[in-house]
């Protein structure tokens, strides 16, 4: 334990100075000290409401407390890393996603649902995932940042719609007058010339 | 028909006139001889339902103007009054100007 406790300091400092620098290096950081912390983290399901209180102060003072009271942290640190891992089982694929702009929290419990099983010598990592979740609620306010994108106005097109109404484009026709003749539309237009229709019968 | 008479020949080299007519009984030759007899010298064609359809056409003696390109500038139907000499100049003279 003597051993772990070294690391969590030098992770924590580092992981929240990179964490707030640059997400995407604390994120890193984070991912590869969890995958050696997971093992361990499995074990401890029974704190979960207690962890997030104690990773909120850690993150306050992360290094003193973490010097000082080593064992308390590393416990809740590990439960914390514990419903993490919980909680990220379930949506397995979306930390990968969300790495670049709140890498660490979900990078961590998705390698520690995963990874357990293959890494044994974790247990001075652990400390380390507490960082990465405490770096996370600082980077959370930074991802909501939206690209904006202006909306873009297509011009009106010149010609009106089709339609039987004033202002609209006549509907085409052709016709054959009684003397042979074929009209249509499309030929008064090619010749720029107006034309009336007129409906009406002999009677 | 004869208030467009009296003014077609001041508009017959800028603006087409096409009659078409209405009632789907009337055979060309009817219509001929009705036109000849008449004395009119605009294009006139006998009954095309999708051409009455398609312009909305239900009233008789029904005019619709279109501009050279296309686009209709005035329509009027029986029912708001024959058209006489002095509107079909206006008419004429509208679409002309487009």
């Amino acid at each position: 334990m003597l051993r772990l406790l070294p690391r969590p300091r030098f992770l924590l400092g580092t992981a929240v100075a990179v964490a707030v620098a640059i997400g995407m290096v604390g994120g890193v950081a984070g991912c590869t000290d969890v995958d050696l912390a997971t093992p361990e983290q499995p074990p401890q399901p029974t704190q979960p409401a207690t962890a997030p209180t104690s990773t909120s102060g850690s993150e306050g003072t992360s290094e003193g407390s973490s010097s000082l009271a080593t064992p308390d942290e590393a416990a809740s640190l590990e439960s914390d890393t514990t419903v993490e891992g919980t909680l990220a089982a379930e949506p397995g694929v979306t930390p990968p996603a969300l790495l670049p702009g709140t890498a660490e929290p979900t990078a961590p419990a998705v390698r520690s649902g995963t990874t357990p099983e293959s890494e044994g010598p974790a247990p001075t990592e652990e400390p380390t995932s507490p960082t990465q979740t405490e770096a996370s609620p600082t980077d959370t306010p930074v991802p909501p940042t939206d690209t904006p994108v202006p909306p873009t106005n297509t011009p009106e097109p010149p010609a009106p719609p089709t339609g039987n109404r004033i202002g609209q484009s006549a509907p085409d026709f052709e016709v054959t007058t009684v003397d042979g003749v074929t009209r249509s539309l499309t030929d008064y237009k090619q010749a720029s010339q107006p034309v009336v229709l007129y409906f009406y019968a002999s009677w | 028909m004869r208030n467009l008479k009296e003014v077609y020949e001041d508009y017959e080299d800028d603006v087409a006139i096409l009659g078409i007519d209405q009632d789907p009984s009337e055979s060309e030759s009817t219509i001929r001889r009705y036109v000849q007899s008449q004395g009119y010298t605009w294009d006139m064609a006998a009954y095309v339902g999708e051409v009455v359809f398609g312009y909305g056409i239900i009233q008789q003696a029904a005019a619709v103007a279109i501009d050279g390109n296309g686009v209709i500038t005035y329509r009027k139907g029986y029912r708001d009054g024959t058209i006489s000499a002095r509107q079909w100049r206006e008419i004429l003279d509208d679409v002309k100007s487009r």
